[in-house]
């Protein structure tokens, strides 16, 4: 467990950043708050992250020798790519337009892949691993965050930041259980991001966080998570793919509980099951190994 | 006969050798081996290289600051420059950091891991000498270089060399010995602490056999 003073930087101080700069635009901008938002929301997951990566790594170097630590350099990158790219999706550029908007988290996902894996290379992963990791960390953070926006157009509000919240949670158990505890407390503070969302979108229905903040989100997982699977003398292989599909089946529950209650409650058990099934296998692993001691180890 | 077998075990040991340490970028003879002392002399010193099996590095961590827990490292390697009549040298010791044993497996998983000696992408922690002075009748003062976790720092031990014997098939062996301390967190290793305490006691026993 945590001091007490890390939680609260890596984890409470995070969630009052995002709340802040996701729910001041309601106040400030009012109507034009969901347009506003769209530019803010990635800046608001960004730097709620950085009190949790300093926190974690005692540290703030963009990027040391160590690898596993470069998480800081990693959500820089992701959001200057988004708002690269949303300055030129947003010009006159009609369809060529949207598709710089998909290249952006794929952009995004592929730098969180390689910026562990580089300085791996050649100790722990070929040059052709390397390069299929960084494309596919690229592939399922672009269409993971786009599913995510399209599931908050379907049913905007506290559902999906919600339910990731759920799932981000159950990742972060994912890590611990994988012997990793620096990469759990560093998701954390993606979970009080995205929490801060669903609190947003539970005070204003039309509230929605945006692809660009699910691609930072997701780039910043898919480095830990890559970083667990290279890293980690007890990797949870399954669980940790488990954890890949999560931001799917958001997505996809999002979609199944639009409507009524009956529909919505469905959706949350889908995701609530799947996510204790993530960190409920990490967790066998873990118990496998059996600890001599009563007190741990 | 054994001369060519020598000859040749000696030529397995010494590419052995060189091919770990080209892995590992440093890219040296087998002459400047670990060997960065002004003082030494090739006619005059030799060659021990250090057995792994008659050799122990053991470390001591206090926990949640109370009780000391123990471990060691199974897997090490490197080579002491020693003669009777010039002493020590010289010394370059390697630890495979993978192999920590503290006999529990899943406390030495979690060791193995970013959180602490993050054994992927840092799979080994060196001692490395650059000077030696006689600091007693058996005893050295050994500045150089420990890496750990990709970090390097000057340190200052102290070598007791504790004995010199033959193995059964007759080559000579000499024993030594040190004991230092080291703060973690300066080597970047800075998880969980302070339940995990920051000074880590190293003690360190080698046998190495003349070459």
């Amino acid at each position: 467990m945590p001091p007490v003073s890390e939680l609260l930087i890596g984890g409470v101080l995070p969630g009052v950043i995002a709340l802040v700069l996701l729910g001041a635009p309601w106040v400030v901008f009012r109507e034009r708050a969901a347009g506003v938002l769209r530019w803010v929301a990635p800046w608001a997951v960004g730097l709620a992250f950085i009190p949790a990566s300093i926190v974690s790594n005692k540290h703030a170097n963009l990027w040391p020798v160590n690898a596993s630590e470069r998480g800081l350099a990693v959500v820089l990158a992701s959001l200057g790519l988004v708002m690269l790219m949303g300055v030129l999706g947003t010009g006159r550029l009609g369809r060529w337009g949207m598709r710089v908007g998909i290249a952006m988290p794929v952009c995004a996902g592929a730098f969180g892949a390689c910026a562990v894996l580089v300085a791996l290379h050649p100790h722990a992963v070929s040059t052709g691993l390397l390069i299929g990791v960084a494309a596919g960390a690229g592939v399922w953070t672009a269409s993971a965050s786009l599913l995510l926006g399209w599931s908050e157009r379907v049913s905007p509000g506290y559902g999906t930041p919600g339910m990731m919240a759920i799932a981000l949670f159950g990742c972060s158990l994912v890590m611990l259980f994988s012997a990793i505890g620096v990469y759990a407390q560093t998701t954390g503070g993606l979970v009080a991001a995205v929490s801060s969302a669903a609190i947003v979108g539970l005070w204003r229905r039309r509230a929605t966080l945006g692809v660009g903040a699910y691609a930072v989100a997701l780039s910043v997982l898919a480095y830990l998570m890559i970083g667990t699977w290279q890293l980690s003398a007890r990797p949870a292989i399954g669980a940790l793919v488990l954890c890949a599909a999560l931001p799917f089946v958001v997505a996809g529950c999002t979609w199944i509980g639009r409507g009524g209650a009956g529909r919505r409650l469905v959706a949350w058990a889908g995701v609530v099951a799947m996510t204790s099934g993530a960190a409920g296998w990490a967790f066998a692993l873990y118990s496998a190994a059996k600890d001599a001691s009563p007190y741990g180890y | 006969m054994a001369k060519l077998m020598r000859t040749v075990l000696v030529g397995v040991a010494i590419a052995g050798a060189a091919s770990v340490m080209a892995a590992a970028g440093m890219r040296t003879t087998a002459v400047e081996r670990g060997v960065e002392s002004a003082a030494v002399e090739a006619a005059a010193v030799s060659d021990y290289v250090i057995d792994a099996v008659h050799s122990a590095v053991i470390f001591r961590v206090k926990h949640n600051e109370a009780a000391y827990n123990y471990g060691r490292f199974n897997t090490m390697d490197g080579v002491v420059m020693y003669d009777a009549a010039s002493g020590v040298t010289g010394i370059k010791v390697n630890v495979d950091t993978n192999s920590v044993d503290t006999a529990n497996k899943n406390r030495d998983d979690h060791l193995r891991s970013p959180d602490f000696f993050n054994t992927k992408q840092f799979p080994r922690a060196t001692f490395k000498s650059t000077s030696v002075k006689r600091s007693g009748d058996s005893s050295f003062e050994v500045a150089g270089e420990f890496t750990l976790n990709g970090v390097t720092k000057p340190i200052t031990v102290t070598l007791e060399h504790t004995g010199n014997g033959k193995t059964r098939d007759g080559k000579d062996i000499a024993g030594f010995e040190t004991t230092f301390t080291i703060v973690r967190s300066e080597y970047g290793m800075n998880k969980y602490l302070p339940g995990v305490g920051d000074e880590v006691r190293l003690m360190i026993g080698i046998e190495a056999v003349k070459q």
